[in-house]
């Protein structure tokens, strides 16, 4: 009876609370500066920052964040990062052959240069500048930066599948609604990359850029280094910034690694989080901006016949580029998020195997029984099974009447 | 997708295979035996290529085969074969209360993954969990907790969006088998499971040896010799001695 008068009362307390008003994000206007050992500010971002989290400045010198007050951020520098491991040029053999079997490759692969698909967690960030507030719920000035962005790849012969997709309120199941979006994205369109484009929130200062003579806001990129995929995506970054750095040196403001999601990056190897300028720029300068950044996608997707690099995200074409890492550029990302994983598994089963036995011999014997008993279920036949395993007499059906 | 380096598409192998062997291993603790958890699992990763449109208006809702479907008729065929009535009220109890978490949480709480000192994905998970086994004090309820609330609570969503009029897409376990609604389900079993045993091992766990209860399996015949003397015997004879072997009841206590 009791139970039923506690689901009662929590049932009515959720229908209550569901008819509340949804706030549009707090315009609270703060966002985080990074200090380094010398007191010098060295980046600049809305995101709020842990310890742990790290970054990587236009420059590329490397920082970790080691203290947190408030809205400063008080970093020590890891190092300068060679990016050029991260983009090689092809030898003079490799790149003649390549150009010549250009056209070729574009055939076979029906004319196409790429597929990249396209989304916006966040639906309604918007630029003040322009579209007169920072936040229009469901139909955010970011909409208009990702057709810039698509137009231009589409330019470039990139097919592109911007998605319109609302994923409003700006709250923190943003992302497991975007989630089904992108998902939806992979496994309908099988694109090469995904790019969740975003708008940073800071003063216009900290993006204002001028590459390629035209006044722009710069593009920052965000790596989600919570799962075990965050290394390979680690990786996919530096490379994107590499190949920027060569095209259009001064384009991307740096890289942001958050260690507090995913931001669904998990599901695509090749998936970035994209920052264009912030809510103070205004939009015209983010849409140029983000189009000047499509210039390096074909490069990265290995579709043009630019090199990527010893680790590379791009082809598998060129000598030794397996993406399992090299000699030049140690471990691929992708290999160490395989060793992440793979490490996790055989300490999560030994403490589970640990923890429901007792004792060593005990789990020992519970791993023996299981690669036994179990795979024969899935494999033998049960007369088989029947004569060969130790704990024959039971019938499977029974096993699972446990609760 | 055919254009990645090997060492990618490995990672992709790796990821999807460990994925789905944890997957396994928590479904036939939920009345399947190991096949018909792997044919779910089969059933799960089909189903994710299909969406049923439920709204067009105002806004536009689907629900995901393989993400919501499957797992919510499991849920509920949970709820139906509980054992008592009380059982029931505790499953559902236990979805009603996550389902609150995550739509007070995700209001509440920084909007930002990166503020928050675990992914949405996994907190929710996580309650969920910590939710049923308090609610249930079982793997079934957590499971039936986790996944119901999630659904739930993209129920209030879309209740909350259409009375605000704000537009927006709603994809009920649109992720499929990456879905949180699957997450959340799995990882609260495994919360479940880590809370019971490690309370179970704080009150001094299983005896082992002679005493060792009736019904409670014991992998190591080492430990308690009588067992493998009594699997001989059982095999030779008609007469099994129960009393001291453990081997009718299987072990996932």
């Amino acid at each position: 009876m009791n139970n039923k008068l506690f689901a009662t009362i929590i049932a009515l307390f959720f229908i209550l609370t569901a008819s509340l008003c949804y706030a549009a994000p707090t315009p609270d206007n703060s966002y985080t500066t990074v200090l380094d050992e010398g007191g010098n500010t060295v980046y600049i971002t809305g995101w709020k920052m842990q310890v742990g989290d790290q970054m990587l400045t236009e420059n590329n010198r490397r920082y970790e964040v080691i203290r947190v007050e408030g809205n400063t951020a008080y970093a020590k520098l890891l190092g300068e990062v060679n990016l050029s491991a991260y983009y090689q040029e092809d030898s003079f053999l490799f790149s003649q052959l390549k150009a010549y079997l250009q056209p070729l490759i574009l055939a076979a692969q029906g004319g196409s240069n790429g597929k990249v698909a396209v989304y916006h967690t966040h639906s309604d960030e918007s630029y003040v500048p322009t579209d007169g507030k920072e936040s229009i719920l469901g139909a955010g000035g970011i909409y208009k930066v990702g057709d810039a962005f698509t137009s231009s790849l589409e330019k470039k012969g990139v097919t592109v599948i911007h998605s319109q997709a609302k994923h409003d309120p700006h709250d923190d199941m943003a992302y497991e609604r975007s989630r089904r979006t992108a998902m939806n994205l992979v496994k309908k369109e099988q694109p090469d990359a995904v790019f969740d484009i975003h708008r940073d929130a800071v003063p216009p200062e900290v993006y204002k850029g001028n590459v390629a003579g035209q006044d722009i806001s710069k593009v920052q990129l965000v790596v989600g280094k919570y799962g075990p995929t965050g290394k390979q995506i680690e990786d996919y970054a530096l490379q994107i910034k590499a190949a920027s750095d060569k095209k259009h040196p001064g384009l991307v403001k740096g890289i942001f690694f958050a260690k507090g999601g995913d931001y669904n990056q998990d599901l695509h190897p090749r998936s970035m989080l994209l920052e264009a300028g912030a809510h103070t720029n205004d939009r015209e300068s983010a849409e140029k901006g983000i189009a000047l950044f499509s210039d390096v996608i074909p490069d990265i997707l290995g579709k043009s016949s630019a090199p990527t690099g010893p680790n590379a995200a791009g082809a598998t074409n060129s000598a030794g580029n397996t993406g399992l890492g090299s000699a030049a550029g140690g471990l691929s990302g992708a290999s160490k998020s395989i060793g992440w994983i793979l490490g996790i598994l055989v300490v999560g089963v030994a403490a589970f195997l640990l923890l429901s036995t007792g004792s060593l011999k005990e789990a020992g014997s519970k791993l023996k029984n299981f690669t036994s008993t179990e795979f024969a279920n899935f494999l033998g036949s049960k007369k088989t099974k029947k004569r060969n395993t130790p704990s024959s007499f039971k019938k499977p059906d029974e096993e699972q009447q446990d609760k | 997708m055919m254009n990645m380096p090997l060492g990618m598409i490995l990672l992709l192998v790796v990821s999807v295979l460990v994925y789905f062997g944890l997957a396994q291993r928590i479904l036939d603790r939920m009345r399947m035996t190991d096949k018909q958890a792997l044919m779910f699992i089969a059933g799960i990763v089909i189903g994710s290529f299909i969406d049923i449109p439920l709204m067009r208006s105002p806004m536009e809702v689907s629900i995901n085969v393989g993400g919501a479907v499957l797992p919510i008729i499991l849920s509920i065929y949970l709820i139906a074969k509980a054992d008592e009535t009380a059982e029931r009220v505790r499953a559902v109890t236990a979805a009603l209360l996550v389902a609150a978490t995550i739509s007070l949480g995700s209001r509440y709480l920084p909007y930002e993954p990166e503020n928050m000192f675990l992914d949405p994905k996994i907190i929710y998970g996580i309650s969920a969990g910590l939710i049923a086994y308090l609610a249930g004090r079982s793997r079934r309820s957590a499971f039936v907790g986790g996944v119901l609330g999630v659904v739930l609570s993209d129920i209030v969503h879309i209740v909350t969006l259409s009375g605000l009029d704000i537009p927006g897409t709603t994809a009920i376990g649109g992720a499929g088998a990456f879905d949180v609604t699957i997450i959340a389900g799995i990882l609260a079993v495994m919360i479940a499971e880590l809370v019971g045993e490690t309370r179970e091992k704080m009150q001094g766990g299983p005896v082992l040896g002679p005493n060792r209860p009736e019904g409670l399996y014991e992998f190591s015949k080492e430990l308690h010799p009588d067992n493998s003397k009594n699997l001989d015997s059982k095999k030779s004879s008609k007469t099994p001695e129960i009393k001291t072997s453990g081997k009718e009841d299987k072990n996932h206590e």
